[in-house]
């Protein structure tokens, strides 16, 4: 496990705050506000990097950043919604511009997109083409620290984290589920790929998306169909959202219907960091398969490819029997690299939300 | 001229083809670890299938003669075939996730014999370019310049839905298996609820 002394972990922080700040000196948004909320961002960053490597403790402190990216999303996003039509959740009008750049929307909707950026080459249309590119891009650059992207990039993710640690201890106790429950987002994926390829709408965002961030697009001439949306979309919420992560402490908005993780979890098999058990060192004693928050890790100690590597196992691992391979190769500062390789991911996608966050909660 | 004017129609119309053929050849040749060979002889039979529903169009066309204006079952006939092809698609992806028997028939039994059966059904979907085609066998009231010209227009469209027996390389991966059952599961869900707005809206 990685733990550092004080000076090389302020060291190493330092260079994370620097990183940072040098990174927003290309920002669009000025101004003194936005500045001090940048400078007070990288040093968060900062702070959570010193903290890990000083104390060892990866899973709490990337805790802490995750919930505190999907709150701030959820902040700046709401808000401004709340500023376009007056209202957090059903937006009357269509076509809202605030809508973030949503990567499960992006692999949801494959075919749609790179049917869209293939009519905008040929139309000239370089605007859209340049943002769906932008899209293919974000999406690439998630396989940088592959399925990790779930717990140190996603900016829904922490929603049902953030609930899963309300509690002490899990009302319900489930520790596995069948392999083949477990494959139930890709399924959903593949189904959503093709149904909006079909049907040529984000069927998605229509239908599935628990934080209807587009709810401008529901179908509201329908009555009889808008009823259905807002029923499929209350159910999935309430239960894998906020009941399911309450109660068994897992993340099971993540685990059963994220679209996102499923592709993630073939794409980002390119990606060499892996979760390994040890077989000889492990005792069986079933620590890691009840602490895992995404069923990653099945009856006979193997570790899948849903592994967000939250580190949780590795941290609750009394024999020390988890680790962090490269290319199943285990070595200290694999630990190193996927670190600052996932802060300097997750603190970019974040620098979107946290500042303007900031920002709203002190204006108000 | 019935047989360019066909093929040509199917050629380029066909990609509505693969996108309607779409969610039920993937979860199905994503299901199951076939090898090229296996997956070549399913497609043929698949394509089989639509060949002899665009025949039965062609023929029922050219001595109808009616338009699909007039030929106003053309949307139930649609929805009664799509919730038929719902049931089949359900049956096969359910069975094998599940590992099920049914009637005592074995799943993996009735999934070698369905591609025909769903060719087939997935071949009275009145589709824009089959619109048109149907269109010309009624202009051209002729059976056999009818058939012809559906034989044709089948090929032009066949091509689309050949690079499906590459699918299998997919199908190695375990994970991407049962999630082919469990999207086959979604479609036919999709499909049967899709079936019967249809068949209650027309």
């Amino acid at each position: 496990m990685v733990k550092l002394s004080a000076i090389k972990s302020f060291f190493i922080s330092f260079g994370i705050f620097i990183f940072f700040m040098i990174l927003f000196l290309f920002s669009e948004k000025r101004g003194i506000n936005y500045l001090t909320m940048k400078v007070i961002y990288s040093f968060f960053l900062g702070l959570i990097t010193f903290l890990i490597f000083f104390t060892g403790k990866i899973s709490l402190y990337r805790s802490i950043f995750f919930i505190t990216s999907a709150i701030s999303f959820i902040i700046v996003y709401k808000f401004k919604l709340w500023g376009i039509t007056g209202n957090f959740f059903i937006a009357p009008q269509r076509n809202i511009p605030e809508v973030p750049f949503c990567h499960i929307a992006l692999t949801s909707n494959f075919f749609i997109t790179f049917f869209d950026q293939l009519k905008a080459l040929f139309l000239y249309g370089w605007d859209k083409w340049g943002f769906y590119t932008l899209g293919i891009v974000y999406i690439f650059s998630t396989l940088s620290i592959g399925q990790g992207f779930c717990s140190w990039g996603c900016f829904y993710g922490g929603i049902d984290e953030g609930i899963s640690k309300i509690l002490k201890k899990p009302i319900f106790k489930v520790k596995s589920i069948s392999p083949k429950l477990r494959d139930l987002p890709l399924g959903l994926l593949i189904f959503l790929m093709l149904s909006s390829l079909v049907l040529m709408e984000p069927v998605f965002c229509i239908w599935f998306c628990p934080l209807k961030m587009t709810t401008s697009i529901l179908n509201n001439s329908d009555t009889y169909i808008y009823k259905m949306q807002i029923i499929i979309f209350l159910l999935i919420g309430i239960i894998f959202l906020i009941l399911l992560p309450l109660f068994i402490k897992k993340r099971t908005f993540c685990s059963f219907i994220c679209p996102f993780g499923a592709f993630i979890s073939i794409a980002g098999r390119i990606n060499p960091f892996k979760i390994e058990i040890i077989n000889d060192i492990c005792v069986k004693c079933g620590k890691c398969i009840e602490v895992c928050p995404s069923f990653a890790i099945n009856n006979e100690y193997k570790v899948n490819n849903y592994c967000t590597k939250c580190f949780l196992c590795i941290e609750k691992c009394k024999e020390n029997a988890i680790k962090l391979t490269i290319n199943k190769q285990f070595n200290v500062y694999n630990y190193y690299f996927f670190i600052l390789s996932a802060i300097i991911l997750g603190g970019t996608i974040s620098s979107f939300f946290i500042p303007e966050a900031l920002i709203i909660i002190l204006n108000r | 001229m019935e047989t360019i004017n066909g093929f040509l129609l199917g050629l380029s119309a066909g990609i509505n083809c693969l996108i309607i053929c779409c969610p039920y050849l993937i979860p199905f040749f994503i299901s199951e670890h076939r090898n090229t060979n296996k997956n070549f002889g399913l497609i043929l039979e698949y394509l089989a299938g639509r060949l002899s529903a665009y025949l039965i169009i062609g023929i029922i066309s050219s001595i109808l003669g009616l338009t699909l204006n007039e030929f106003h079952l053309s949307s139930r006939i649609y929805s009664f075939f799509l919730i038929l092809s719902s049931f089949i698609l359900f049956l096969h992806s359910f069975g094998l996730t599940f590992e099920l028997n049914f009637l005592n028939v074995n799943a993996k039994i009735v999934t070698d014999r369905i591609p025909f059966l769903t060719g087939f059904l997935n071949g009275f979907n009145f589709c824009p370019p089959l619109i048109a085609a149907f269109s010309y066998g009624v202009s051209s009231a002729n059976i056999l310049k009818s058939i012809l010209f559906f034989i044709f227009f089948f090929f032009g469209t066949a091509l689309y839905i050949l690079p499906f027996i590459f699918l299998n390389f997919a199908a190695k991966v375990e994970n991407l298996r049962n999630a082919g059952r469990i999207a086959g599961i979604f479609v036919s869900i999709w499909f049967f609820i899709q079936g019967i707005y249809l068949l209650f809206k027309v």
